[in-house]
C-alpha cells in the first residue's frame, strides 16, 4: 500500500465546508484581536517604520538584516530562551514541536489544495509521506512533553511567574489540542488500517490505533468523526484566543525581536527643540513612549527572567521589572478600552497611579533585565525614560540631587574643587595633554579616580604599570570633567549634555583618538552615549589594555619570585563591563597573571559570573541614595563572593570597589577587596 | 573719643561669657585711642548678670530691668538700644556674634541709620578711623574693611578677644527706665525648645568628634567618642557602618547621605575616609585622623593624622584634655 | 497674596574660593554662579506657601548687573511669576541693600517678605533685619518652621538660636529670614526653566525707584585664613594635643 493518507479522509463535503468557513471566522477574530493591539502600539511615537523600507530594495535589505538575523537566531533558534534551566529546555521542545505541527499542517493544506488541481502536484506520499508522519508524531511528543512540564510547574506557582486564569485555558487547550490530535491518528488508523511501514511510520498512532482494535470501521469512523471537530473546534478557538491571552506573545515576541534596539547600555538623546516643541521631557504619558515599547510589553510573558534577575528586586525595593512592564501593559490596554463618559472613571496617571517615584529610584541600570528576557523586552529604558520625566519636573530631591547639583557646578558629584581634580596625580609623571602632545593614547581617570583617595590608589596603580610598559599616554588632568554617565542614567538628560559636550569639545582640541578608561561607566559612556554627539573613540578598558600589553610582553612577568599574595581570589564582574559592553575575559588574564602559579592562589567563580554577574548596587545613580543598610544589594553579592572562600575580592570599576570594600567590610575584617591593576602592580612590585 | 556701647546676652538671667568677649573687644579699642565704653543688659531679674559685668573696668552697667523684656525679642529689645544708643551718643554698638546679636543689632543700627559688620576678628585704630578684619566666604576670605559713619554696629567672634582683666573698682550700675507701653508689639514670644543639655548639632559646632566601624558598640561609642566631645564642648558624629549596625543613629551619620558639617576641629576616630563620608566633612578646617591602619585614606586628608588604636588613643587623649 | 522674595547671586557654594594675588577681590575666573542657598530655601518656601493657599503672586527681586538675570531666572523657573531686577553697578552694603528693598517693598506692597538669613558669600545676616526696622514692621529670623495663622495675618515662626528652638508668633506683613531646616528646595526642572523665559522680567534703575544710596562698607583687601600645613603624622597623644593647642589654635 502506498504511505499515504486522505487529507480530510472520513470528513464529509458539508463539514470541509464549515471547516473552510470557521477557518475563516478564527482567522478574522484573531485579525481583529491582532488589530485591537496594533491600535494601541500606534498611539506611541512613531519609529520611522517608512525609512525602514525606504531606498530601494538593497538598503532596505541592509536595514533590515539585522532583525531577521535575530528572528532566526532568537525566535526561530530560541537562543535566548536558553539558561532557565528546565524551563528553557521544555519551552524549546514544546516550540520545536509546535511549530513542527504547524509547518505539518500547513503542508498538507498545501497537498490539499495542489492535488485539487491537478493529482500530479500530490505529494503527500511515499517516502516524504513517511518521514513527515514519523517526524510529526516525534515532535508531538516533544510538544506535549513542554506542556506537561509547564502544567506541572504551574501547580507548582514558582514565584516570578506570572499566573491567571487564562493560563489553565491555554496549557489546557495546547494539551487537549494535542492529545486529540494522537487520539485523531490513533483513529485515522483504526478505520484506514494501513500496514507496513505507512503504519509504522506513525509509531504513537499504532500504540492508540490497538487501543481500538475491537471496534467496527464503522464505529472508528463516527469516533474519528467527532474528535476531528472537537480538535478542529479546539484549534479555532485556540487561534481566536491567541491575541486576547498570553498568547500574544506569539506575533509580538518575534515583532519586538525584530524591532527592538539590540546594544545595551545605549539611551535615546533627546534635543531641546523636542522639548521645547511638545513642552516636556521624558515619558509622563503611555503615549509617550515609541511604538516599539508599547509592542514590546504586549509581547511580554510574566516569565519573570527579569526579576530573579533584577538585584533591586532581590533586595526587597518595590520594583520589578516584570511589574513595570505589566503595569505599563495595563496602563495602555485601558486607554483604548471604552469608557464611560463620566468624569468619576478617568485614566489613570501614569506616574503615581501606575508607576510610583520608589519603583523608579530603586533601578540600578544595570541591564540584567533586559539581558534575561527571551523576547528582548527593555524595561531598563522604560523606566529611564520615565525617570526623565520625574527629574524633569523636579521631582527628584534629596542626596541624588544634590549630586546632580554639585555635578553640574563642579564637573565631579561630590562637588569638590574642579581645580583640584588633576592634584593626586602630582609627582607621579603623568603628563597633560598639553605637556605631551603626541601621546597615543588618553587614559581618563574619571571622578572616583581623581577625588576618591581610595579610587587615586587605582589610578596610580594604572599609570605605575603603563610607565613600565613605556606606554605614551596623556590625562587631561583639570580639564577633564565628569562624563555624566549617571546624570543620564538618573535622568537629567541636559546636564549630561553639557557634561557630553564640554568633554568632547575637550577631546577634539587634543584629538583623542584612543581612550584608556579604568571605569566602565566611562568607558560605556564615551563609547555609546558620545558617539550620539559627535564623539567617536576608540576606548578600551585598563584590564584589557594592560592584557594587551602582557601578551606583547611589554610587561615584564617575573617567573617564580614575586608570586601575588592575593590567595584565593575571586573577580566580581562589573555590569557595565561583562553584561553591557561583553568584556570579561581580558580582566581575568591579567587576574590570573596578578595571581601567578603560587600555591594556594587561584581564581574562584561566583556562581553569576561573567555576563550573568549580579550588580553591585551603584549604578542608575543610587551611588548618591541611600538604601536601608538590612536589605543591601552589596551586602548580597558581598556574600556571594565571600561564600566562594576567597581571601581576596578583585574588581574592576571604582563603583565597584567602594560597594564591594563596604560590603564585605560588614561581614569580616579578613577580605581583601583591590583593582585588577593593584594585584598586578603588587605582583610586579611597583 | 570712642564711646563704645557693649550689649550683653544672657541666658534666663545667666550672662553668656561670649559678653565679655565683646567687651574685651571695648576695651581694646578704648586702649588704642581713647574713650569709654558702657555695657547695656537687657531682660527681666537681671540683677545677678549685671552684677557680674561690673567687674571689668566699664564706665558704667545699664540694666533695663523690665517685664516686656523679659523675652529677647528683637523688636522691643532694638527700640530700647536705640534710645540708650543715642542718650550716650554712643560712636560703636557692640554684641558678640550669636544669634541675639545677629537678631537684634541690625535692626537698631538700621533705626540709627548706622553701618553694621559682622564677625569682626580684628580691630586698629588708624588716625581718626578704625580697620576691621572680618570673616567672609564661611571662613574662607578674610576681609579687612573701613566702616564709615559717626556711629557703627559690630559683632565681634568671641574666638577672637579675650575678656578684659577683672578689675577691683567696680562699674556703677544705672538703672534704663523703660516705658513698656512705648515699646512695638510685632513680634510675641510662644516657647522656646532648649536644646537637649549637652551637645551641640553637628552641622553647628564648633568641634566635631566622629567614630567609625573600630567602635564596638553603643557604649564604647558614648564613653570614647561621646567623651571626646564633652571634653571638647563639641558635637558627635559617626561614618555610615555605625548607622548600619545600629550602635548610632542615622541622625549622626556625617557623609554624603548624611549630614554635611564645617566646624573648625573634627576628629575623626576608626573611620577609614571613604570618600562617601569625606563628602560630609571637607570643608572642616582642621582634621584629625586616629585610625591603627597607616594604610588608611583619611591621613591623605588630615592634617594631623595619629597612627593608633582608638580604644588607647582616645582615652589617653580624654585624660590630657582634661587637664 | 503676594510674597516678596530677594534673591541674591553668590559664588557656586561648592567652588574653592580664590582670591587675586594683589588682594583686591575674589578671583572670579571660571567661576560658576548660583542662586544663595538661604534664598532658595525662602523662594521653596514661599511656593509651598502656594501650593497650600492655592494662590499667591511670588515676584522675586535682585539688585545688581545683568548677569543677576541669570539668578533671577532660575527663580522664575523654580515657580515665581514675576522677577524683577534693580540695576546698578554700584558695590552695595547691608543697610544700602535694605533701603533698595524697602523701596521696592513700597512699590510691590507685598504680604510679607521671604529671604534668606544671610549670603554666603558675605555672611553679614543683616540686611533682613535692617529692612524691617526701616519698614516699621515685624521679623522673625533664622526660621526653621513657618505656619500661617489666623487667615494669614500672623506667622508662627520656629527660630534656630543658640539656646534651641525659639517660637514666636509675628504679626504680617514682617520680613521673615529662613534657615537651613527650613526646607529643601526642588531641583529646578527642565519644562520649568522653557516656562521662565516667557515670564515676565522688568529691569529698574535706582532713579526709577527714587533711592539714592551709599555704601558705608568699603573693602580694603582680602586675604586667605593662615595655610593650612601639609598633612602631620603625630607619634604620639601628647604631641597631638600639643599641636592641636599651639600650632592650629583650635583647642
Amino acid at each position: 500500500m502506498q504511505p499515504t493518507r486522505e487529507t480530510f479522509g472520513n470528513i464529509p463535503q458539508s463539514s470541509q465546508v464549515v471547516f473552510y468557513i470557521l477557518t475563516v471566522v478564527s482567522m478574522a477574530v484573531f485579525a481583529y484581536g491582532i488589530w485591537r493591539r496594533f491600535k494601541l502600539w500606534r498611539q506611541g511615537v512613531p519609529i520611522g517604520l517608512g525609512e525602514l523600507v525606504a531606498g530601494g530594495f538593497r538598503r532596505a535589505w541592509e536595514k533590515v538584516k539585522p532583525g531577521a538575523g535575530r528572528l532566526l537566531v532568537e525566535g526561530l533558534g530560541q537562543k535566548r530562551v536558553r539558561g532557565r534551566g528546565m524551563a528553557g529546555r521544555a519551552h524549546i521542545a514544546m516550540f520545536a514541536g509546535f511549530m513542527m505541527l504547524f509547518l505539518g499542517t500547513t503542508m498538507l493544506e498545501i497537498d490539499h489544495l495542489a492535488s485539487g488541481i491537478s493529482e500530479a502536484f500530490h505529494f503527500h506520499k511515499g517516502i516524504y509521506y513517511v518521514i513527515y508522519e514519523f517526524t510529526l508524531d516525534v515532535f508531538g511528543l516533544l510538544f506535549l512533553a513542554g506542556c506537561f512540564y509547564f502544567l506541572w510547574r504551574r501547580t507548582r506557582r514558582p514565584a516570578s511567574v506570572g499566573h491567571r486564569a487564562t493560563d489553565w485555558y491555554v496549557l489546557g487547550s495546547l494539551i487537549t489540542i494535542g492529545v486529540t490530535g494522537y487520539l485523531l491518528e490513533g483513529l485515522r488508523m483504526a478505520w484506514q488500517q494501513p500496514t507496513g511501514l505507512a503504519a509504522q511510520c506513525s509509531p504513537v498512532g499504532l500504540l492508540i490505533m490497538q487501543g481500538f482494535s475491537g471496534w467496527s470501521n464503522a464505529d472508528a469512523r463516527t469516533a474519528h468523526f467527532l474528535v476531528w471537530w472537537f480538535h478542529a473546534i479546539l484549534v479555532f478557538g485556540f487561534i481566536a484566543s491567541i491575541p486576547y491571552t498570553r498568547l500574544m506573545h506569539f506575533i509580538a515576541g518575534p515583532l519586538n525581536i525584530f524591532f527592538a534596539q539590540p546594544v545595551l547600555g545605549k539611551l535615546a538623546p533627546i534635543s531641546m527643540e523636542e522639548v521645547e516643541k511638545t513642552e516636556r521631557i521624558g515619558v509622563s504619558a503611555v503615549t509617550h513612549f515609541n511604538q516599539q515599547q508599547l509592542l514590546s510589553v504586549d509581547a511580554c510573558m510574566e516569565c519573570g527572567r527579569c526579576e530573579e534577575a533584577c538585584p533591586a528586586f532581590a533586595t526587597g525595593k518595590p520594583l520589578s521589572p516584570k511589574r513595570v512592564v505589566q503595569d505599563v501593559k495595563r496602563l495602555m490596554t485601558l486607554s483604548l478600552s471604552p469608557r464611560p463618559k463620566n468624569a468619576n472613571f478617568p485614566l489613570p496617571n501614569l506616574h503615581g497611579d501606575t508607576i510610583q517615584l520608589e519603583t523608579l529610584w530603586s533601578c540600578t541600570a544595570c541591564s540584567a533585565c533586559v539581558k534575561v528576557c527571551p523576547v528582548r523586552i527593555d524595561p531598563l529604558t522604560l523606566i529611564t525614560d520615565m525617570r526623565r520625566n520625574r527629574v524633569g519636573e523636579g521631582e527628584l530631591s534629596g542626596t541624588a540631587a544634590t549630586a546632580l547639583r554639585r555635578m553640574q557646578s563642579s564637573a565631579n558629584p561630590w562637588g569638590l574643587p574642579a581645580a583640584d581634580r588633576a592634584n593626586w596625580s602630582e609627582g607621579l609623571g603623568a603628563p597633560t595633554c598639553k605637556e605631551n602632545p603626541t601621546f597615543e593614547v588618553l587614559y581618563w581617570i574619571g571622578c572616583a579616580g581623581s577625588f576618591d583617595r581610595r579610587a587615586q590608589r587605582v589610578a596610580r596603580s594604572v599609570i605605575k604599570l603603563l610607565k613600565e610598559a613605556g606606554v605614551n599616554f596623556a590625562i587631561l588632568g583639570r580639564e577633564e570633567k565628569c562624563t555624566g554617565e549617571s546624570a543620564r542614567r538618573l535622568g537629567d538628560e541636559f546636564l549630561f549634555q553639557e557634561l557630553a559636550q564640554a568633554n568632547i569639545a575637550t577631546l577634539a582640541k587634543y584629538n583623542v583618538r584612543k581612550i584608556l578608561a579604568h571605569c566602565p561607566h566611562c568607558l560605556n559612556s564615551l563609547l555609546k552615549d558620545y558617539s550620539q554627539f559627535g564623539g567617536q573613540y576608540e576606548v578600551i578598558h585598563h584590564t584589557q589594555f594592560i592584557s594587551q600589553l602582557i601578551a606583547d610582553g611589554r610587561l615584564k612577568i617575573p617567573s617564580a619570585e614575586g608570586q601575588g599574595d592575593a590567595g584565593v581570589t575571586t573577580y566580581h564582574d562589573p555590569c557595565y563591563l561583562a553584561r553591557v559592553n561583553g568584556i570579561h575575559e581580558a580582566p581575568r588574564d591579567v587576574l590570573r597573571t596578578a595571581l601567578g602559579a603560587k600555591a594556594g592562589s587561584e581564581l574562584r567563580e561566583m556562581p553569576r559570573n561573567r555576563e550573568k554577574t549580579f550588580c553591585c548596587g551603584a549604578g542608575g545613580g543610587r551611588m548618591w541614595m541611600e538604601e536601608d543598610p538590612k536589605s543591601r544589594v552589596s551586602t548580597l553579592r558581598a556574600k556571594e563572593a565571600l561564600d566562594t572562600g576567597a581571601k581576596t575580592v578583585a574588581v574592576g570599576c571604582p563603583f565597584c570597589l567602594t560597594m564591594m570594600t563596604d560590603g564585605v567590610a560588614a561581614q569580616t575584617d579578613s577580605v581583601r577587596v583591590m583593582d585588577v591593576a593593584e594585584l598586578l602592580a603588587e605582583r610586579l612590585k611597583i | 573719643m570712642s564711646k563704645i556701647l557693649v550689649i550683653a546676652e544672657h541666658d534666663a538671667g545667666q550672662l553668656k561669657l561670649a559678653t565679655l568677649s565683646a567687651m574685651g573687644f571695648a576695651q581694646q579699642v578704648c586702649a588704642q585711642t581713647s574713650g569709654s565704653y558702657d555695657v547695656l543688659i537687657l531682660g527681666e531679674g537681671i540683677s545677678d548678670a549685671a552684677e557680674s559685668l561690673r567687674a571689668y573696668g566699664a564706665a558704667s552697667v545699664m540694666v533695663a530691668d523690665s517685664p516686656a523684656l523679659k523675652e529677647p525679642l528683637a523688636d522691643k529689645y532694638a527700640f530700647v538700644i536705640d534710645d540708650v544708643a543715642r542718650a550716650q551718643k554712643a560712636t560703636m554698638v557692640v554684641g558678640a556674634a550669636s544669634t541675639f546679636s545677629k537678631d537684634i543689632l541690625p535692626r537698631a543700627a538700621a533705626l540709627l541709620d548706622a553701618g553694621m559688620i559682622s564677625d569682626v576678628i580684628e580691630v586698629r585704630a588708624e588716625g581718626d578711623d578704625f580697620v576691621f578684619k572680618r570673616v567672609l566666604y564661611a571662613g574662607n576670605v578674610i576681609a579687612t574693611v573701613k566702616l564709615e559713619g559717626a556711629l557703627k554696629f559690630l559683632t565681634v567672634r568671641p574666638a577672637a578677644f579675650a575678656p578684659p582683666s577683672k578689675t577691683d573698682e567696680l562699674s556703677p550700675a544705672t538703672p534704663v527706665a523703660v516705658d513698656a507701653g512705648k515699646l512695638p508689639s510685632q513680634i510675641k514670644f510662644v516657647g522656646r525648645e532648649a536644646k537637649v543639655a549637652g551637645r551641640p548639632d553637628s552641622t553647628e559646632a564648633r568641634v566635631v568628634v566622629s567614630g567609625g566601624r573600630a567602635i564596638k558598640n553603643g557604649e564604647d561609642f558614648e564613653r570614647l567618642i561621646g567623651g571626646l566631645a564633652d571634653v571638647l564642648g563639641g558635637a558627635v558624629g559617626s561614618s555610615r557602618a555605625l548607622v548600619d549596625s545600629g550602635i548610632t543613629p542615622n541622625s549622626l551619620q556625617v557623609g554624603q547621605t548624611g549630614k554635611v558639617v564645617a566646624p573648625e576641629l573634627y576628629i575623626a576616630a576608626g573611620i577609614s575616609g571613604a570618600i562617601q563620608h569625606m563628602a560630609g566633612m571637607k570643608d572642616t578646617k582642621v582634621i584629625v585622623a586616629i585610625n591603627k591602619d597607616s594604610e588608611a585614606p583619611i591621613f591623605e586628608v588630615a592634617d594631623y593624622g595619629l597612627v593608633a588604636d582608638v580604644y588607647q588613643a582616645v582615652p589617653e587623649l580624654i585624660g590630657k584634655l582634661k587637664k | 497674596m503676594k510674597i516678596l522674595v530677594p534673591l541674591k547671586r553668590v559664588t557656586d557654594p561648592d567652588t574653592k574660593i580664590r582670591i587675586k594675588p594683589d588682594g583686591s577681590a575674589v578671583d572670579l575666573d571660571g567661576v560658576k554662579f548660583a542662586v544663595n542657598p538661604f534664598d532658595a530655601i525662602a523662594l521653596e518656601e514661599a511656593l509651598r506657601i502656594r501650593e497650600n493657599v492655592g494662590e499667591a503672586d511670588i515676584v522675586v527681586v535682585s539688585v545688581g548687573g545683568e548677569e543677576c538675570i541669570e539668578q533671577l531666572r532660575a527663580g522664575l523657573a523654580m515657580g515665581a511669576e514675576r522677577a524683577l531686577l534693580v540695576k546698578t553697578s554700584d558695590d552695595l552694603d547691608s543697610l544700602a541693600i535694605a533701603k533698595i528693598l524697602a523701596a521696592i517693598y513700597h512699590r510691590e506692597k507685598p504680604d510679607f517678605v521671604l529671604m534668606g538669613k544671610q549670603a554666603i558669600d558675605d555672611d553679614s545676616n543683616q540686611a533682613g533685619q535692617m529692612l524691617s526696622a526701616l519698614l516699621g514692621i515685624g521679623q522673625a529670623t533664622f526660621v526653621s518652621k513657618l505656619e500661617l495663622l489666623e487667615n494669614n495675618t500672623k506667622a508662627r515662626c520656629g527660630r534656630e538660636t543658640d539656646a534651641g528652638i525659639e517660637t514666636v508668633a509675628v504679626t504680617l506683613p514682617a520680613i521673615i529670614t529662613t534657615d537651613l531646616r527650613l526646607n529643601e528646595p526642588r531641583y529646578v526642572s527642565l519644562p520649568g526653566i522653557m516656562k521662565a523665559k516667557k515670564k515676565p522680567l522688568e529691569e529698574i534703575s535706582l532713579a526709577d525707584l527714587g533711592v539714592t544710596v551709599t555704601t558705608r562698607t568699603n573693602i580694603l583687601h582680602l586675604e586667605p585664613p593662615p595655610k593650612r600645613k601639609a598633612g602631620v603624622r603625630v607619634k604620639t597623644v601628647d604631641e597631638l594635643v600639643d599641636k592641636l593647642k599651639n600650632e592650629a589654635k583650635v583647642i
